[in-house]
């Protein structure tokens, strides 16, 4: 896995590339600790060039919402296809984290 | 084409998700499997390993049996544990409808493992768990 960030108006858009599962996991989880470390983060998680997801990864994404949430943040993900974009829908996590198709829409989405 | 059987024996933990993925994958790519299909079998075989992993067990780690059939059309790994009995496939779908508060990821792994693989399987057979994955090629 490799992670590269940068600052879009205002939001940060993390790009995840390769896999994130319960070998990758927890290094994805401390570094997003780093990220939502500021007052109403905005965070976007682009996933267009993340090629696998597990239960794993997914609960990682959705602790990151749960915790947003409580601090007035907002994250999002996009670039969703393939495995990562059929194990983001068969589990339902369309309904609780917002998704759009690239990481330019997603940011206009968090303003 | 007569079927072809490989087997290996794994630490059963949860750390042991990679080697387990890679000595199948090994396998299954070099009986054609498309590659969308290979990230099911991954995806089945990481969310299986680390339940075997993490709950088989009551004094961890035990062993997992890892043994791979291919055959003409069917590539069928198979997960075998002498732990406690315990079935997947009995396990209840998680509520995926519910909030964001009331989210939970408990039972979540295993439903993803069914979703993606063609059938699977289980057998509680001489104290042993037998968990069958297999994808139709």
């Amino acid at each position: 896995m490799d992670i590269t960030t940068r600052n879009d108006s205002g939001v940060m858009v993390v790009k995840v590339i390769g896999r994130l599962d319960s070998v990758t996991g927890l290094e994805f989880e401390e570094k997003s600790a780093e990220w939502m470390d500021i007052a109403n983060a905005r965070i976007v998680i682009d996933c267009s060039e993340l090629e696998y997801i597990s239960s794993y990864g997914l609960r990682t994404l959705l602790a990151m919402t749960k915790k947003l949430s409580d601090s007035c943040g907002k994250l999002a993900i996009c670039g969703l296809s393939g495995l990562v974009q059929e194990v983001v829908t068969v589990s339902g996590f369309d309904t609780i984290i917002p998704i759009f198709d690239d990481a330019e829409t997603a940011v206009s989405g968090l303003q | 084409m007569c079927p072809e059987t490989q087997e290996r024996v794994f630490s059963a933990k949860p750390e042991n998700v990679a080697s387990v993925t890679e000595f199948v994958s090994a396998i299954a790519e070099k009986a054609g499997i498309h590659p969308k299909r290979l990230l099911h079998l991954q995806l089945a075989l990481e969310e299986a390993v680390m339940n075997i992993g993490s709950y088989a067990y009551e004094t961890p780690p035990g062993e997992l049996l890892v043994r791979v059939t291919t055959s003409a059309g069917r590539f069928v790994t198979e997960l075998i544990d002498e732990g406690k009995p315990f079935d997947p496939i009995a396990m209840d779908t998680p509520n995926l409808k519910a909030e964001l508060s009331e989210r939970k990821i408990g039972g979540l792994g295993i439903f993803l493992l069914r979703k993606v693989m063609d059938e699977v399987h289980y057998r509680r057979q001489d104290g042993r768990n037998i968990l069958t994955l297999v994808i139709c090629m």
